[in-house]
Formats: C-alpha cells, sequence, structure tokens
C-alpha cells in the first residue's frame, strides 16, 4: 500500500473528503484568482455601469437601419465572408506544405546502412524547424498577426487573409502531419524497402492514403474561419469587425447595435448553412467552397502590389533600446493572463453545468425508457420551453465572438480584466454548455433506464444515474476549454479587455521590435505550456475514470462542428469523413431483422457495418445491413428496421447482446470528396 | 557494376540475431541470373528474415551479404538505394495503397528510378499508361487498370503488387509468401503467374512457400530452412518425401 492511499484511508468520508478538497482547491484559486487580476463585479451595476448599459441597450432600441448603412453592413458580411475562404486557402497551403516536410516518414528498422549524417541531420534540422513554425504560427491568435499585418500592409482585407492563413496554417499543419504519421507503416515500409526517396513515398503512399481526411478538415475548418472573418476588422483588417470597431470608438450606439445584430444573424445563418452542408453529400461542401474561393478572387479588392512593398517595413528598422524592466513586466502579463482565463472558465462552467441537463432532451422531455407512458400536462409544456430557453441560450452565447463581447464590455465595465473576463466567460458558458449536454446525452443508458423504472425522478436520474457516468469527460472538457481560452485572453486584450494581449497592441502600435518579440517568445511559450500540461493532466483525468467503461463514441459531423476543436483527448474528429452512428437500443432482434432506434438519421438503401464502440477494435468488423426508416419518436430518436445485405450474416442474436456498446459504420467508405 | 546489376548475390556466413534470439546462422548461398529457388521450410524458420537481407532491407548481424564482390554495408548510400530497387519484394499481405486506384500502386514500383519532379508529375497527371496496361494484361487484371486498389479481391490485390514488382524490371524478385492468404486455386495461378513472369524476363527469383508441390515444376533449386540453417540446396528432382517430413518434423503444417 502506498502513502497516498495509506493518507486517503485515514481521513474520514476516504474518496469523498477527496473529492472535497479538489472543490475547495478550484473555488480557493478561483477566488485568489479573482483577487489576483482586480477585476471587481460591482461595476457591472454601479452607476456608471448603469448608465453605460442603458446607453448600450438605448442603441439596440434604435438600431441605425438607414438604407446607407443597410448597404454598407451587407458589404461588410460579403468582405468577411470572402476572407474567411481566402483565409482558407491560404492556410491550407502554409498547413499543407509546413506538414509534407515536417511529416516523419518511418525508416526500416536495423537497415545494412543508414543514410549520411549529414543527409540525417540536414532532414531533421529542416523537419524540428517546420515544427517550430507550426507551433509559432498557431500559438499568437488571429488578432495580434491581423494587426501585426495591418502596421506592415496598411489597413484592408490582405491583414485580415495572411492572419486566418498563419494561425489556421499552424494548426492545420500540425494536424496533417499527426494523419500522415498515422497511416499503416507496412505500406510506406514496402516502398523504403525498394529504395524509394521520402518526397517519393509521402506522393504516391501517404498522402493518398490520408487525402480524404486533409479535405474534410480543411472544409471543417473553413466554418470556424469565416467566423474569424467577422471580427478582425476591429483592428482595421476588414470585414463585419471594422465597422464595430469604428461604432464603439465614436460612441454610435445606434451602429453598433445594427453591427452586432448583423454578426449573430450571420455567424447563425452560417451555422444553419454548414448544418445543411453536413447532411448533403460532401461534394455539395467541396464545390461550395470552391465556388467561393473563385468567387471571392474576382470580386474582393485586393491590392496585390501592396503585399510586395509593405509600407510598415521602413519602420521596422528604428532601434529602440532594449529595458530589462520588461521582462518582469512580460511575467507579471502571464499570471495575469492565467488568472483571467481561470476566473472566466470557471465562472461559465457554473453556468454551463446548470444549462446543459435543462439543454439535454434526454433529461427534460426524452426518457430513459424504452416506450414510456406519456403524461402529458402543464409539467410537459413546462419541459419544452425549459428545454428550448436553454438551448437557445446557449445557442445565442456561443454564437457572440469573444472579442465581439470584449468591446461591448469595454463599454459597459470600462477598460480593464474585468470586461475581458466576462467576455470570455459568456461565450464560453455557450461552448462548455453544448459540449456538456453532448456529454450528457452519451452516456450509456442502462443505469438511468434502471432508476427510471424504479420511478426516480428527472433531478434524481442525473444526479446518481447519469452525472457519476460523465464527471470525469466533463472535467477534461473543461480543462480543454480552460487552455482555449487562455489563447482567448490574449485576444480580447488588444480591445482594452486587460492580460497580454494590451501590452501586445501597444507594441504593435509603437513598432517596438524587442518588446514586440519577447511578448509575442512569451505568448508562444505559454501557449505551448498551457497545451502540454493540459494534455497531460487531461489524459491523466480520462485515464483515471476507468470506474466507467464509456468509450468515447466518434464525433460525428454534426457534434464536430461546434467551435474548433472539441475533443478533450484528441484535438480533432478523425472520423469527421466516416458516417458513424451510435444505437441507443436494440428494440427487436431475429436472425432476419433487428429493429434499433438511433439518435441520427440513416441514410436509407446504404449498407452499414456493425462496429464496436471502441476505436481499438473497430478492425473486428461486424456484419453489414441496410436500414429502413420504421418510424421516428420525438425529436432525435429514430427507429430503423435493418436488414441484412450480404447472405454471410446470421448474427443478428449475436447484435441483441452486445446492444448499445456498437454502432453503425458506413460499410463501404462514405461517398466522400474524392480526388482523381 | 553500379549496384549489382547484372553480377551474383552472395551470402557468406551470413546470421541474424534479434537480441538473444537467434533467427539465421551460417547461411551460404549464391543466386545467379535465372534461377529459381524455391525456399522452403516450417513457420519461423528464418524464410522472411532471409529475404529481407538479400533485399537490402535488413542488417544480417554476422557474415555478409555480396554483390559483384562487395558487401553491401560498404557500398555508398546511393549503390546501396539502387540495389534495393532491383530486388523487388512482393510480400505476404499486398501493402498496396487501397485509396489509389491500380494504376498509381504499380507506378509506385518505378518511384525509385524518378527525380522528384518526376514523381510529383506522375502523382498529378496519369503517366505511363500503356506500359501499365500491357503487364496488367499480361497478368489478366488489364480491366482493373482504373479501379480503386482497395475495391479488389485479395487474389487481384496480390497480382497488383506483383505488377508493381515487374514493372520496374528487377533483377531479383523475391517472393515472400505471396499466396498465404488467398484460397488454393487463386494461389495456385497467383503462383504460376509470378513464376513464368519470372522465367520469361529471365529475373533471379525466390519464391518463399508452404506449398511446395506448386512451384516443384519450375524452380531450379529448392532451398530448405530448418531453425535458421540450411538443411538442403539442391535441385527439386532430389527432394524427396522423406527428406520433405524430415524438414517439417514437429510442425504439423502441409507441403
Amino acid at each position: 500500500m502506498n502513502a497516498i492511499d495509506r493518507w486517503s484511508e485515514r481521513r474520514p468520508g476516504g474518496p469523498m473528503g477527496q473529492r472535497f478538497l479538489v472543490w475547495a482547491a478550484i473555488a480557493v484559486s478561483a477566488a485568489i484568482a479573482i483577487r489576483f487580476t482586480g477585476a471587481d463585479f460591482r461595476r457591472l451595476a454601479d452607476k456608471d455601469g448603469i448608465a453605460n448599459a442603458m446607453n448600450i441597450l438605448s442603441g439596440f432600441a434604435h438600431p441605425d437601419l438607414s438604407p446607407d448603412f443597410l448597404q454598407r453592413i451587407f458589404k461588410l458580411s460579403v468582405e468577411s465572408l470572402f476572407i474567411g475562404i481566402l483565409g482558407s486557402v491560404v492556410a491550407v497551403v502554409i498547413g499543407a506544405v509546413l506538414a509534407v516536410i515536417t511529416i516523419r516518414v518511418p525508416d526500416l528498422p536495423q537497415p545494412p546502412k543508414t543514410p549520411p549524417a549529414p543527409i540525417r541531420y540536414g532532414f531533421e534540422a529542416v523537419r524540428t524547424a517546420g515544427r517550430w513554425l507550426l507551433a509559432l504560427f498557431r500559438s499568437i491568435p488571429e488578432i495580434v498577426w491581423a494587426y501585426i499585418f495591418v502596421r506592415l500592409f496598411g489597413l484592408g482585407v490582405i491583414p485580415a487573409i495572411l492572419a486566418i492563413g498563419l494561425t489556421v496554417g499552424g494548426s492545420i499543419g500540425k494536424l496533417y502531419s499527426e494523419l500522415a504519421e498515422s497511416v499503416d507503416p507496412r505500406a510506406v515500409l514496402a516502398l523504403r524497402a525498394m529504395g524509394t526517396h521520402r518526397f517519393h513515398i509521402l506522393l504516391f503512399s501517404v498522402i493518398p492514403q490520408v487525402g480524404r481526411q486533409w479535405i474534410a478538415y480543411a472544409l471543417f475548418r473553413l466554418e470556424c474561419n469565416i467566423r474569424s472573418g467577422t471580427i478582425l476588422g476591429v483592428v482595421g483588417a476588414g470585414g463585419l469587425g471594422s465597422e464595430i470597431g469604428l461604432a464603439v470608438r465614436y460612441f454610435q450606439y445606434d451602429k453598433l447595435a445594427t453591427a452586432l445584430i448583423a454578426v449573430l444573424a450571420f455567424v447563425i445563418a452560417l451555422e444553419l448553412m454548414s448544418a445543411w452542408l453536413r447532411r448533403s453529400p460532401s461534394w455539395y461542401t467541396f464545390v461550395a467552397a470552391a465556388l467561393g474561393t473563385v468567387t471571392s478572387i474576382a470580386f474582393l479588392d485586393i491590392p496585390w502590389s501592396d503585399l510586395l512593398n509593405p509600407a510598415g517595413l521602413s519602420l521596422l528598422a528604428g532601434h529602440v533600446p532594449f529595458d530589462w524592466s520588461f521582462i518582469r513586466a512580460a511575467g507579471g502579463q502571464v499570471l495575469d493572463t492565467l488568472a483571467m482565463a481561470w476566473v472566466a472558465t470557471i465562472l461559465s462552467a457554473l453556468v454551463a453545468f446548470v444549462m446543459a441537463p435543462l439543454a439535454a432532451t434526454s433529461l427534460t422531455t426524452g426518457s430513459y425508457l424504452p416506450d414510456p407512458v406519456k403524461a402529458v400536462g402543464p409539467g410537459t409544456v413546462l419541459l419544452y420551453a425549459v428545454r428550448w430557453i436553454s438551448r437557445a441560450f446557449l445557442q445565442a452565447t456561443r454564437a457572440m465572438p469573444e472579442l465581439t463581447l470584449a468591446l461591448v464590455f469595454v463599454v459597459w465595465v470600462g477598460a480593464g480584466s474585468l470586461a475581458g473576463i466576462l467576455a470570455i466567460a459568456i461565450h464560453n458558458a455557450g461552448v462548455l454548455g453544448r459540449l456538456y449536454s453532448d456529454v450528457l446525452e452519451e452516456v450509456e443508458p442502462g443505469m438511468p433506464a434502471a432508476m427510471q423504472a424504479m420511478g426516480a425522478g428527472r433531478l434524481g436520474t442525473f444526479l446518481f444515474g447519469v452525472l457519476p457516468q460523465v464527471r470525469a469527460r466533463l472535467a477534461a472538457f473543461t480543462l480543454y476549454r480552460f487552455e482555449v481560452n487562455v489563447r482567448a485572453t490574449a485576444m480580447v486584450g488588444f480591445v482594452g479587455a486587460g492580460g497580454i494581449g494590451d501590452a501586445l497592441n501597444t507594441a504593435i502600435s509603437l513598432f517596438h521590435m524587442q518588446d514586440l518579440t519577447l511578448l509575442l517568445a512569451t505568448m508562444v511559450a505559454l501557449v505551448t505550456v498551457v497545451d502540454t500540461v493540459g494534455d497531460r493532466i487531461r489524459g491523466a483525468i480520462l485515464r483515471s475514470d476507468h470506474g466507467n467503461k464509456v468509450v468515447r463514441r466518434h464525433k460525428t459531423p454534426s457534434e464536430a462542428s461546434i467551435e474548433d476543436e472539441v475533443a478533450p483527448t484528441a484535438p480533432l474528429p478523425v472520423e469527421y469523413g466516416d458516417l458513424v452512428v451510435g444505437i441507443e437500443r436494440v428494440i427487436e432482434a431475429t436472425p432476419q431483422r433487428l429493429v434499433v432506434q438511433t439518435a441520427e438519421e440513416v441514410p436509407e438503401g446504404q449498407c452499414f457495418r456493425l462496429a464496436p464502440r471502441s476505436r481499438a477494435s473497430r478492425a473486428g468488423s461486424g456484419p453489414s445491413f441496410i436500414a429502413r426508416r420504421v418510424a421516428d419518436i420525438g425529436t432525435h430518436h429514430y427507429v430503423y428496421e435493418l436488414t441484412p445485405c450480404s447472405l454471410e450474416n446470421n448474427s443478428s442474436a449475436w447484435v441483441a447482446e452486445n446492444a448499445g456498446g456498437w454502432q453503425l459504420l458506413r460499410a463501404h467508405e462514405a461517398p466522400q470528396v474524392v480526388l482523381h | 557494376m553500379e549496384g549489382g546489376a547484372g553480377c551474383a548475390v552472395l551470402l557468406r556466413g551470413v546470421g541474424k540475431s534479434w537480441g538473444q534470439k537467434q533467427t539465421l546462422r551460417d547461411i551460404n548461398l549464391s543466386l545467379e541470373p535465372g534461377d529459381r529457388v524455391a525456399l522452403i521450410g516450417p513457420s519461423g524458420s528464418g524464410k522472411s528474415t532471409l529475404i529481407r537481407i538479400i533485399a537490402g532491407a535488413l542488417r544480417a548481424t554476422e557474415g555478409a551479404v555480396e554483390v559483384c564482390g562487395r558487401p553491401l554495408s560498404e557500398l555508398a548510400w546511393g549503390s546501396l538505394q539502387r540495389y534495393r530497387a532491383r530486388c523487388r519484394i512482393v510480400e505476404q499481405h499486398s501493402l498496396l495503397v487501397h485509396q489509389s486506384t491500380v494504376h498509381f500502386n504499380v507506378l509506385a514500383g518505378l518511384l525509385p528510378q524518378w527525380s522528384w519532379y518526376q514523381a510529383l508529375r506522375a502523382s498529378l497527371v496519369p503517366v505511363e499508361k500503356e506500359r501499365v496496361k500491357s503487364l496488367l494484361d499480361q497478368l489478366g487484371i488489364g480491366e482493373y487498370q482504373w479501379t480503386r486498389a482497395g475495391n479488389l479481391s485479395g487474389g487481384q490485390m496480390q497480382r497488383v503488387a506483383v505488377a508493381r514488382a515487374l514493372i520496374a524490371n528487377p533483377q531479383i524478385l523475391l517472393a515472400d509468401e505471396p499466396t498465404a492468404s488467398l484460397d488454393p486455386n487463386t494461389a495456385r495461378a497467383v503462383t504460376q503467374q509470378i513464376v513464368e513472369s519470372a522465367k520469361q524476363r529471365k529475373v533471379a527469383l525466390v519464391f518463399c512457400t508452404h506449398w511446395f508441390d506448386i512451384v516443384r515444376k519450375d524452380c531450379t533449386r529448392v532451398i530448405g530452412l530448418r531453425a535458421g540453417q540450411i538443411m538442403f540446396d539442391r535441385p527439386p528432382i532430389a527432394v524427396s518425401s522423406p527428406i520433405l517430413q524430415q524438414l517439417y518434423e514437429g510442425s504439423d503444417e502441409r507441403y
């Protein structure tokens, strides 16, 4: 027995006491962090705060709806769209090129001879440089890049496109090389054995194997990039953001209101559009993206010549004496940023924890029982109302970019860390709420169903049947969002909401090159450390959860859409290309047919195979079936009849035994984007 | 000659150990152009290891593989790569890129001779269409040139792997149980195609198999491998049932 076991045994309450300690630590750290950032929440409702809030609200009461202004807003919305699309193109080019440089192609084990040392070390050096470059690109938020480029190239769309290209290119490149390094090494080694060079192997073996995943991920990022296109303008980089920036600067609350409503409408329209595209065959998306690119290049007024001779370059030459005290200041900014991100995460987690169960179907209007007795009464109406209000709240908060919210709060409570904390907390509440309710809907239904059969109420089922299954994953998601929020803190600082972003803004404005370099280096180091440590802790949290055999289900496209990267363990929906549908329960199983309930629609008339839920054993495929829809029972509950699509299978009984642990996978690869 | 073109391959006292475990010991043999060797022996006797050592893909821990009188480990890096390109292995599993077309998979066999520019061009536009087509026709799968490799049956995939090995006119073809995962009829057909192709092109062939009967009439030599040592190396006419029984003693594999 080790020391920790003995220690926990001695304490009264055992694991319960341990849990209490964790909660206490979180509460104390949040309190310290609030003190440290100096955020005074009373500012929200003191005399000035209320006056400012009323000003903003009055803008919303009388938004500027003059035809001229509406036309301008429309033009800027289109510009945002084009910025997002072209930014994605640049990002994919940067990401793919750097990925090709950094991908590690496996070598033959124990070859008779290795390549000469200069070649080996040369490759290694180039690869390392590529990796560092990718890390640098993605660690610095778009807004920072955008402002740097605004200073270099002047106002306009170029800075925004380049900024999206660099930040997103950095994460695309990392992901692309991770995907490429996970291909079956035997096919690669077969080419190695016949003396093929690395580049040729990449072209003929590695890239064909991952090409579809690469394209799927690029299209997936497109939506996020278009959303970024709406905000980068606040530093003068074109799109809707530029109007918001101007309205805030000149206290034109009527125009601010119109612009904010436009952003909200734009983002929601975008989300609806991409939800539709995800349901359609995937070449729709591909064609839409290609058309968008051509249209953007044709209609967006890009001053290409500015790219070649950046006007701001001459300013870079100016030498500024280095100030050592600045290092201490940078250290303070790091702590400030961490504290802000932590407070915002805790606040939003509290909100999301309350809202998520209320937005989850299975916990409100649904039931875990197969065919429950439905008693319709005032209670049912109330439940539907609660669920829809919660969903609308989460949807609205998620749709508002942090940066836009930060601008509003800077007006409301004044510049400083409070505005930043509030902005991030509100946006993050929407994202976390969505993630939480997804997790809650994914639990194994056995335990809660048993409890409901015994007559347990909804709250009881949630607390004792559902929550114990998902606790670890909720914690992992929260931690993951903390990591994202550290980056977001640097962003909101740019509009005066405290943290390291404030200092970055000043350094870029004044072209203090040394300050800027130091701050960017600090930023990269901070993000890298937070990500690495976060990765470890999340892994430990999920591993410690062996009591629950909840295997992470593959994200379907619709789930993966919410925000950039949603998974707590891997930063990406790797299985994005495949359609994966979880079987919720098996209603009837005979050797001839199988009737199952699913939470998602299954395309009819296609062969699907049954696969175990865990990724590791996916290779062992089950029998194949064709689905035919039998009935819908409420939203997100579909009943399908499955009949064997080949003669070889007679194992429906075997499937029934494994009910719940299996899911449908499209038997042949989905007709995704195919490269020819 | 450069990279061993036209030379015999000579194994002198080759041994291989993985840590404590010795898989091959004191292998001496020479492989002349035009040789067709059936390499037989029970599982775990070191056949695959020997194939990889001959191909220059694996380091021998003792002895040396000599090409034109020079040990592989003393060749310049470029010459070793060229030697590897002249040896082609057909593996038990075809190891194709399932997402690409058959044409593309066969072209991969030409990669070692291509510059990066040629490779890039070939990956974007289909090149060498006729050459690939005629080779596939010889192997009876010409109609599948533009099919995705993943949609083929096991026997067809194995034929594509053979085409990938043959397209670059190798000097040595090393078949490592290429038919082990096929049904008996397909296995026989694929085996015959490999042996025929080797005969026509005067390629030195090493064919690793458990089904000695299929290759008996076409090979020039039979090497029996047991526990990492050569038990016999003689013409097929001199391989009798008792010898085979002795070779496979203690294992319940068929031969």
